[in-house]
């Protein structure tokens, strides 16, 4: 008893095994390292399934949700028929995800000092990831509440909405800092190649400027990514969604998934799979693969509507473009396969572009190959950066420019090059935006930085005045009502 | 044996007396004489040889010598023998008849020996003394009160001696009294004792009533033992008679029903899944298991203690109870004692065998292959054949397919006595029960084996052990959701069928094709595969086919003690105690094909390794003094607890054959394996008191305090302070009371109250306040293919100001028992607040991290509860009927404002929420008021509420505009159901009749809604209840109360009408046993022998028409649930007790 009494305090010293308190961390490189990974973790998970990617699909108004019927994830469809309302979890999930990313970067930015140029470069990776984070949050819901440290509990419940310009000012800061220390894409080993180089906060940059209207600074930005040559446009179109084109030439910013890792059996995924992928492979109770053809069967989420065929029909587009990037079901029975009309939201349409193709997935080791899709996710291709200088310099009255950026992504899609003038132009770079970037998840917020929404979504379910910006999550306002809702809400 | 071994002790006590036996007068002599020719043999003197060689000395000294050397004892009057006379003596070896004759010869002194005792008088005095003797004689026979039977081994004594008999096997005695005012004490176990006067009687037969002696029972407490009387908190009982007719293997199940405020909810009807025990209420999120002590020592769960090895059980309901466990106590304490020998006993074994089947009693009736067809098609979903087309397929009726009536059995043996210095008990038990689904693949095999001792070395040091070990075989299949047996069972659709006889379809011949491999049965036949789609679920006795997990689990658990009682009164007690486990996991399963998701085109093997260990060690001092009319008791110790856990798993893929031999990681042929592993540990110090005082056992009161210091909490919130005080004022012993009310009618009247604090930090793991850094396989990013980097990031954000959970619990009640405790009762009514309750912390979405733990509200359970027993043990048909009743109102009081509402998904659809002014984790979704008739009604209902955007159809539910927003929307989900009974209850009645007994219990449950859980829109081809179709709405008026045919409505699914009454009742026994009589079994050597046949879980009475209303889930904060888990089984089953 009396050892009891004379060990009280040690004995009740807690063994924490396997983790270092959050303020002795952050100090030395290899720490920097882990913690900065640990942001790029966080994308991942934000395309791994469900999140920002299909939330922002289901805005676009070119697909139905799918899937095994109107009870499968009924969330996603209130989403695509703009029912939506602020408890919608899949809203909140995205919400929840991006702050997740800037959280992490976060504690990079206040926590590692600048002492060596990996520091430095690891500071301007998280400042850079934050920005894109804080781009998506104000372009989806306007201002939000900005967060730049820990948040302690006592200022939960005051917490507000910055405005928007504030949003947009820290992201300009976050990313015209981050310029400064990052290198080039090329100067990566080819196993870093995923890591944010100059050239992707640079097209970010671009693509903030571009939303706020700064079409100066945007030019600016694209004159710094073109002259540096670190970017071309892949010459088969076909070729930028396969594995052989990740990372390519065309690659600003993409987030990787692999095949590797240990999967062991249906619905054990691999580990750095992209689960999205299957969701949204065609349906397996409906599909039959066509002979040689290799889109695998999967959950049939995400199905093309036809306006997004007639759009391809509507601009001639029917050559590798349109092909990589969806079938109609006459395609595929020509080729042999079949798609029961029974399926349900399917319209006749089957999406190609991030397909569930067997060359992306693996069975060794007896891994699902439905749960082992490898397909990275491009946030950031050259064509977008070339379609938003095209933009920009119409914007700034430089047509010619506009026509030469817009037809360098035409002639690659083997399409005939387009010579209008005018607010033409305009609607060409409109066209080609939809065409060349269909599925890739920025129809919605081009739609509503257009002032196109109504005029594009209405017949979907879009209440102009409302549906421009999402609701603030349910969940956060019942812990902070003062952060305001949205008008419509 | 008892004969010699009484005649032993009252010869010691007349060695004491040898003095005054000198001078006794002659009717004290002949007292001594009668006592003694009744019992003792007359051997002695026969044996006894002496030796004296002595010159010129008295015939007293003599005497005296013989005395000494001998067992001998002399008893005479010195007025007729004359002692001083000289004498020489010299005898060697001689018997005492021999020496006696030399001694007096030549006087007029006459001897007479019985056994030990010499009587020494004249002639004519023996003679009268032996006619004295014939008429004291009193003979009879003892026989059980009701029963009439004769009682075979009651002891008969004469009150103020030591002298006494014993019946034989027909219960016959007979006994030498002293005189016709002389008192009969007889005594036998489990029967109430009695003083019968002789009053000149000589034949005297006594009947003795069953004792049920409920006022002066001991019940245990933290710490010690306490007089029932003197109690002065809520605490119930179950004694080793009530255990001893439970026919179940698991000891938790045992309490089910059979106390007031002790709910006692099924995970799993799978065998060894355990059971929920929630003592008044659901105090807690996530664990609200009450501490389990047993012999003082705190174990994980009673899963290792077989029901024969059990003494009593207590629970400590109240604070005042439960504060002397502090942080541990919140939820209540189970305190179990094991059963040891008696002192002074011959060694009794009892041994008991059990043997019966058990089979599904309620199944669930889904539809069949038509009403399957015809309900998807009125719902709309496409590729569905008319009914009329597949009139001739059998309806596969998965339910019948899996369900197969499975064996149980349960022997244990058990021996216990003890000296007057020891008592032991060893024993053990071998139990196994078949899984009614799965059969050996859910099954259980238990050995357990113990041994009790106590020992007192000295007359203050006594030591003693109770140490138990357990291994526990268990097999198990999948259970709880989709993709378990049982839910392929309930969502299969009915046309496919078992297994293809015949030609394969051309997707299963694909399958095959393409290198995958449908299961087969053992008979070589491939098993149906979904016809429809079918994602997650499938054949459930494919499932079952392929699964192979056994676990196999290693328990040792007991204790050490040293008791010293240094001074009278002042006992310290050292006890060191463990709890300890080792466990291997090992699951493997073949490559398979169930359809394009469920497939696997590898076997596996997956073998896990964990152990534990929690030592305890206890120290205290118990004092107790009695001042006059003052009582007290004292008691002060100090506890330390350290609990270690190893966890050690490993997967590999490849097997070179896929069957059981080759299943190992040794023989796995690839290279890939994964394995994770970790340790932990967690301390607790505490330090405790106790003061009990009362005078004259009627004005009573206690307190207690507790201290405890715990490593899992934050160094600034380590310690917390439990305290507690409790008073009971018994009016039956009040003079004013007993005036009035003769204790013939009220024996007994105690109003007690209590209030205390108790704490909790089960649900808190070690650094959960903390922001840690972690890393981990899922904090990597993927370079490529082949490599990854690693991550690291916090596991969440610190909680700095994390606090112990604490309930405060006040409570008054009533102990009455009326005419001679046949009719007993105790009520109480509780108020117990949990403050501070650890819920998992949400914080804001922009935080970027989760809260693991906060101090998110409070939540009070408050209620009545009443026990209430009948018993008549004196008529022939005795009886024993008890009976139970809880009601209890659950309400969180506060909630931190910061979390207005904590909604936590049961499943897709529906959810449970933790809010302000409602039962904790109450339903929460659509309220629906009846379904709409037409469209008209639907277009009034549209304007009268200005909705927009709700469009229903005639046949869909009528949804509650709750928020008038003119939305019908996710905001209007609200309140729809408490999970919570308003009452539970539970009947106990024991006839018995000769030897025939007859027992019933029945228990059940009022008020609450249970969530069918296990619908899933997304698998819109699922089966359903036949009840859906049936009642559905089928045109205009043809319900008002069920919908349309609909597989994936969300205000059908997220609303009210998921949720069903879940009030039953079922009888848990129908017990009947026949007791052979006594008379005949002692013959040959057996005491007792009762075979009975047992019905449990047998008949449920309840409208509730999915699974089971018990429900059951595995998760610990979820309650009235039915996710589909193994169903619970009725079961048959014929026993025997042996008694040797």
């Amino acid at each position: 008893m009396l050892v009891l009494t004379s060990c009280k305090e040690s004995f009740l010293d807690a063994d924490i095994r396997g983790g270092i308190p959050l303020d002795t961390y952050y100090t030395t490189d290899e720490e920097a390292l882990a913690a900065t990974t640990a942001v790029y973790r966080q994308l991942w998970s934000a395309y791994f399934w469900g999140g920002p990617y299909i939330l922002k699909e289901m805005l676009s108004g070119d697909v139905n949700k799918g899937g095994g019927g109107a009870g499968d994830w009924p969330t996603f469809k209130l989403i695509q028929t703009f029912a939506y309302d602020p408890q919608n979890s899949e809203i909140a999930d995205t919400w929840n995800k991006y702050y997740a990313i800037i959280s992490r970067a976060n504690l990079i930015i206040n926590n590692v000092t600048p002492d060596n140029d990996l520091r430095k470069r690891l500071l301007a990776e998280s400042k850079t990831l934050r920005a894109y984070s804080y781009f998506e949050l104000v372009t989806l819901w306007g201002g939000v509440p900005m967060v730049l440290d820990i948040t302690p509990p006592s200022s939960w419940s005051t917490q507000t909405r910055a405005p928007a310009a504030d949003v947009y000012a820290q992201i300009e800061k976050d990313l015209t800092e981050a310029i400064e220390e990052l290198p080039v894409k090329s100067s990566y080993d080819d196993l870093e190649k995923w890591r944010i180089s100059e050239g992707a906060a640079r097209g970010i940059l671009l693509k903030v400027y571009l939303y706020e209207e700064k079409w100066d600074k945007a030019i600016e930005q694209f004159a710094a990514i073109e002259s540096s040559g670190e970017y071309s446009l892949e010459p088969d179109f076909g070729r930028i969604f396969r594995w052989e084109g990740e990372l390519g030439n065309e690659s600003l910013l993409e987030v990787i998934f692999a095949n590797q890792g240990l999967a062991s059996g249906a619905f054990e995924p691999n580990a750095y799979d992209c689960m999205n992928i299957m969701l949204m492979a065609p349906n397996q109770d409906y599909y039959t693969q066509a002979p040689g053809d290799s889109l695998l069967p999967g959950w049939g989420f995400n199905i093309p509507r036809p306006g997004i065929w007639q759009a391809f029909v509507a601009a001639g587009d029917t050559g590798v473009r349109r092909h990589a990037t969806l079938w109609s079901e006459a395609e595929l029975e020509a080729k042999g396969g079949r798609m029961d009309a029974a399926c349900y939201d399917f319209e006749g349409f089957i999406r190609r572009k991030y397909g569930s193709y067997s060359y992306e997935t693996t069975t060794s080791e007896g891994a699902d190959p439905a749960g082992s899709f490898g397909t990275n996710m491009r946030l950031l291709r050259y064509a977008d950066v070339l379609l938003m200088a095209s933009e920009a310099y119409y914007r700034l009255g430089d047509e010619s420019n506009a026509l030469k950026y817009l037809n360098m992504v035409r002639t690659r899609a083997k399409m005939p090059e387009v010579s209008v003038s005018g607010s033409a132009i305009f609607e060409a770079i409109v066209d080609e935006r939809r065409l060349e970037l269909a599925f890739e998840g920025w129809r919605f917020q081009d739609l509503v930085r257009w002032g196109l929404a109504s005029e594009e979504l209405g017949p979907s379910g879009f209440q102009t005045g409302k549906n421009e910006l999402l609701p603030i999550p349910f969940a956060e306002r019942q812990i902070d009502p003062s952060l305001e809702q949205n008008p419509g809400y | 044996m008892k004969k010699i071994h009484q005649c032993t002790e009252w010869y010691s006590f007349v060695l004491l007396t040898n003095k005054t036996v000198l001078i006794m007068k002659l009717s004290a002599v002949l007292l001594f004489v009668s006592m003694f020719e009744s019992f003792c043999s007359v051997t002695y003197s026969q044996k006894a040889m002496l030796t004296l060689d002595q010159s010129d000395i008295t015939v007293e000294e003599v005497l005296r010598q013989i005395e000494n050397k001998s067992e001998f004892f002399f008893l005479f009057s010195p007025k007729i023998v004359d002692v001083n006379r000289k004498v020489d003596i010299q005898v060697e070896n001689k018997q005492i008849n021999f020496i006696l004759d030399q001694l007096f010869e030549g006087t007029n002194v006459k001897y007479v020996v019985m056994d030990r005792q010499i009587v020494l008088s004249t002639k004519e005095l023996t003679q009268s003394m032996a006619d004295l003797i014939q008429q004291q004689k009193v003979t009879g026979t003892i026989s059980d009160s009701s029963t009439r039977e004769s009682l075979a081994g009651v002891n008969i004594l004469v009150e103020g001696t030591q002298q006494g008999v014993i019946t034989d096997a027909s219960g016959n005695y007979s006994l030498n009294i002293p005189g016709q005012n002389a008192v009969l004490l007889i005594s036998y176990v489990g029967y109430l004792s009695r003083r019968v006067p002789v009053s000149g009687r000589s034949v005297i037969d006594v009947r003795l009533s069953p004792d049920i002696k409920s006022l002066e029972e001991v019940v245990v407490v933290g710490y010690g033992t306490q007089k029932k009387s003197l109690v002065t908190g809520a605490i119930s009982s179950i004694k080793e008679t009530e255990l001893s007719t439970v026919s179940l293997t698991g000891i938790d199940q045992a309490l089910q029903g059979r106390l007031a405020g002790v709910s006692v909810l099924s995970n799993s009807g799978m065998p060894g899944t355990g059971m929920k025990v929630r003592i008044r209420g659901v105090g807690s999120n996530g664990n609200s298991e009450p501490l389990y002590v047993v012999d003082g020592i705190v174990v994980s769960n009673l899963n290792n203690i077989d029901p024969s090895e059990i003494a009593s059980m207590e629970v400590l309901k109240d604070a005042a109870s439960s504060a002397i466990y502090g942080a541990q106590g919140a939820n209540g304490v189970v305190m179990v004692t094991t059963r040891t020998g008696k002192y002074n006993t011959a060694p009794v074994i009892d041994f008991d065998a059990q043997f019966g089947s058990s089979t599904l009693r309620n199944l669930p009736e889904m539809m069949n292959a038509t009403e399957y067809l015809t309900y998807l098609r009125e719902a709309g979903m496409p590729n569905v054949p008319d009914p009329a087309t597949v009139a001739n397929t059998p309806t596969t009726r998965w339910m019948d397919e899996i369900i197969k009536p499975a064996t149980i059995q349960r022997y244990t043996l058990n021996v216990s006595g003890g000296t007057d210095k020891s008592t032991y008990m060893v024993g053990g038990a071998a139990s196994n029960q078949q899984g009614i689904i799965g059969g050996p693949k859910a099954a259980l095999t238990r050995y357990v084996f113990r041994v009790n001792s106590d020992h007192n070395l000295k007359p203050w040091l006594k030591i003693g052990e109770r140490v138990s070990f357990a291994n526990n075989i268990q097999t198990s299949i999948q259970q709880e959701y989709a993709n378990s047996v049982v839910g392929g069972a309930v969502m299969m659709d009915p046309l496919t069928p078992v297994i293809y006889k015949g030609e394969l379809p051309v997707n299963v011949q694909n399958a095959i094709a393409n290198g995958y491999k449908p299961v087969k049965d053992d008979n070589g036949n491939y098993y149906g595969i979904g016809t429809f789609p079918s994602n997650e679920f499938s054949n459930p006795l494919a499932v079952i086919q392929i699964d192979h997990t056994k676990n196999k689990s290693y328990n040792f658990s007991g204790n050490v003690y040293m008791e010293i009682e240094p001074l009278k009164g002042l006992k310290f007690t050292s006890r060191y105690g463990i709890d300890s486990y080792s466990s291997n996991y090992r699951n493997w399963s073949p490559s398979y094909w169930m359809g394009p998701f469920k497939y696997a085109t590898i076997g596996s093997v997956s073998v896990g390794n964990d152990n534990g260990l929690k030592w305890q060690w206890e120290n205290f001092l118990n004092y107790q003094k009695t001042i006059g009319k003052h009582n007290l008791g004292l008691l002060a110790g100090m506890s330390a607890i350290k609990s270690t856990w190893n966890s050690m798993g490993t997967t590999g893929r490849g097997l070179p054959q896929e069957t059981e031999k080759f299943a190992e990681i040794d023989y796995v042929s690839s290279t890939m394996y994964t394995a994770s592993g970790g340790q932990g540990s967690s301390t607790l110090a505490s330090y405790y008191g106790r003061l009990e005082y009362n005078f004259e056992g009627k004005y009573l009161f206690n307190t207690t305090i507790r201290h405890d210091g715990s490593s899992v909490m934050s160094p600034e919130h380590q310690w917390g302070t439990f305290p507690s005080v409790s008073a009971g004022w018994v009016l039956s012993r009040e003079e004013f009371f007993s005036s009035v009310v003769p204790s013939s009618i009220v024996s007994n009247l105690k109003i007690r109250a209590s209030w205390g604090e108790n704490g909790s930090i089960s649900n808190v793991f070690v650094g959960a306040w903390n922001s840690m850094i972690r890393t981990g396989f899922d904090l990597n990013y993927p370079a490529n293919d082949n490599t990854s980097v690693p991550g690291a990031e916090p596991n969440n954000l610190p909680n700095y100001d994390l606090r112990w959970e604490t309930s405060e619990q006040t409570n008054v009640g009533l102990d009455v028992s009326f005419f001679n405790s046949r009719i007993t009762l105790a009520a109480d009514y509780f108020n117990k607040t949990t403050k501070d309750l650890l819920t998992p912390g949400v914080a804001p979405g922009y935080t970027g991290f989760g809260l693991p733990y906060i101090n998110g509200g409070n939540v009070r359970n408050r209620g009545f509860e009443l026990e209430l027993g009948f018993r008549n043990a004196d008529n022939p048909i005795k009886y024993d009927v008890t009976f139970n009743l809880t009601t209890i109102r659950n309400k969180v009081t506060y909630l931190n404002p910061a979390y207005p509402r904590i909604v936590n998904p049961i499943n897709r659809l529906l959810n449970s929420a933790f809010e302000k002014g409602y039962p904790i984790w109450y339903f929460y979704g659509y309220k629906t008021a009846g379904i709409f008739q037409n469209q008209q009604q639907i277009d009034t209902y549209v304007n009268e509420n200005n909705l927009s955007g709700y469009e229903p159809r005639p046949g869909d539910p009528i949804v509650v505009n709750t928020v008038d927003d003119g939305l019908i929307s996710t905001d209007d989900m609200t309140y729809i159901g408490s999970p919570y009974p308003d009452y539970t209850y539970g009947m106990r009645a024991s006839l018995s009749y000769k030897g025939f007994d007859f027992l019933v219990f029945a228990q059940g449950q009022v008020g609450n809604e249970i969530a069918l859980a296990f619908n899933r829109t997304d698998f819109p081809y699922s089966n359903k209840l036949e009840y859906w179709y049936t009642e559905r709405w089928t045109g205009e008026n043809s319900t008002n109360s069920w919908f349309r045919s609909d597989v994936d409505n969300p205000f059908v699914y997220t609303s009210d009408l998921m949720l069903f009454t879940g009030s039953y009742m079922r009888i848990k026994q129908l017990q009947l046993g026949y007791t052979l009589p006594k008379s005949a079994l002692y013959k040959i050597g057996i005491k007792d022998l009762r075979i009975y046949v047992s019905l449990d879980d047998y008949f449920t009475f309840t409208k509730y028409p999915g699974m089971d209303p018990e429900g059951g889930t595995l998760e610990g904060q979820a309650y009235s649930v039915d996710n589909m888990m193994y169903p619970v089984s009725g079961r048959i089953l014929f026993g025997l007790n042996l008694k040797f």
